[in-house]
């Protein structure tokens, strides 16, 4: 019996596309965010405060991932500069976005006069951590219904989120979620990651967040 | 499920190695994978098994070691395997670390005649 030694990373192929995809939005000047959640901690209301709040000096593209529907680009299509839909189903892949769906999007979207493109993954903690997208940062939003222990069950979203946004905060009086236990145990995974409670739905805590983004898109 | 893609560029790994070694068949892939990542060995086993058909890999077993999380310690600097919930460091008890294993995903080798 022979033996070969390979070593070969089993994503490298969606590594390689990811890098072309930054390589992509870099040569546009564009920041590009992957935007990753659990479905119903309110990743569209993120996108629509955040483009909202950005206002109209700032040129926005979204990509939104969806297993079936298209209701969030609907949601989207009307503030958005550029939508673009991903409908994962029938996919290799239907619980996250690869690097080659978003390739496919780029296509679609007028990357040139863009400024950020808000890239919305399926609404899962687990597999689109695994996908690097091309994206320049990884956005989690945790939701407080969701309770204070989920960075516990799924560390490595936690520990790669470039800024973790903490939605529903209306509804902190209401339930279990102790915002110093959350950010500790983010904490001590990711030391520094800037951490914005905000609620959707009443617009507190939103322009924290959107002077961040602002921040980020100065300075690119 | 993100299995059928990871398993398709399995394959296609498997399929080039052998290729180039030039090698009739593929009985055995040892596949690498990290506890902290969401792959499912049995799920890859399914889809292997289908897709393999009329390739090199027909047959081959797949095979998983996986490797644990490994943690440095942001304080003390000490790396270990934490036995724990808690991820503490068994040196200085500081729960503030790096994750530095347990993210991997890599074909490692292969049994060919």
């Amino acid at each position: 019996m022979k033996k070969i030694e390979i070593v070969q990373g089993i994503l490298d192929a969606n590594q390689a596309t990811a890098e072309g995809n930054r390589a992509a939005f870099d040569q546009s000047n564009c920041l590009a965010l992957n935007i990753m959640a659990a479905p119903g901690a309110g990743k569209t209301s993120v996108v629509l405060r955040t483009i909202a709040g950005l206002g109209a000096d700032v040129a926005i593209g979204v990509v939104e991932g969806d297993v079936v529907s298209t209701v969030d680009a609907e949601k989207v299509r009307d503030v958005a500069q550029a939508v673009v839909q991903i409908n994962t189903k029938g996919m290799p892949e239907s619980c996250a976005l690869v690097a080659d769906m978003v390739d496919a999007a780029l296509a679609k979207l007028p990357l040139a006069e863009l400024d950020l493109v808000l890239i919305e993954n399926v609404g899962n903690l687990i597999c689109p951590t695994e996908f690097d997208l091309g994206e320049h940062m990884k956005i989690v939003i945790a939701s407080a219904p969701e309770g204070d222990d989920k960075p516990l069950k799924y560390p490595l979203i936690f520990a790669d989120a470039d800024a973790i946004i903490i939605n529903k905060s209306d509804l902190l009086p209401y339930v279990d979620f102790d915002m110093e236990t959350f950010t500790k145990s983010v904490r001590d995974l990711n030391a520094d990651v800037p951490f914005f409670p905000m609620s959707c739905k009443t617009g507190e805590g939103v322009s924290a967040w959107v002077e961040w983004l602002k921040g980020k898109l100065d300075s690119k | 499920m993100h299995e059928f893609g990871v398993t398709e560029s399995l394959l296609k790994i498997v399929e080039e190695s052998a290729n180039n070694a030039g090698v009739e068949k593929v009985s055995r892939i040892v596949v690498v994978v990290g506890e902290l990542t969401g792959f499912v060995p049995d799920c890859m086993r399914f889809y292997f098994e289908t897709m393999s058909k009329d390739t090199v890999a027909e047959g081959a077993s797949l095979d998983f070691e996986e490797l644990p999380v490994r943690l440095k310690c942001r304080q003390c600097g000490h790396e270990f395997v934490p036995e724990n919930r808690e991820w503490a460091c068994p040196q200085c008890q500081s729960s503030e670390a790096d994750i530095t294993g347990g993210r991997e995903l890599y074909v490692k080798e292969l049994e060919v005649t």
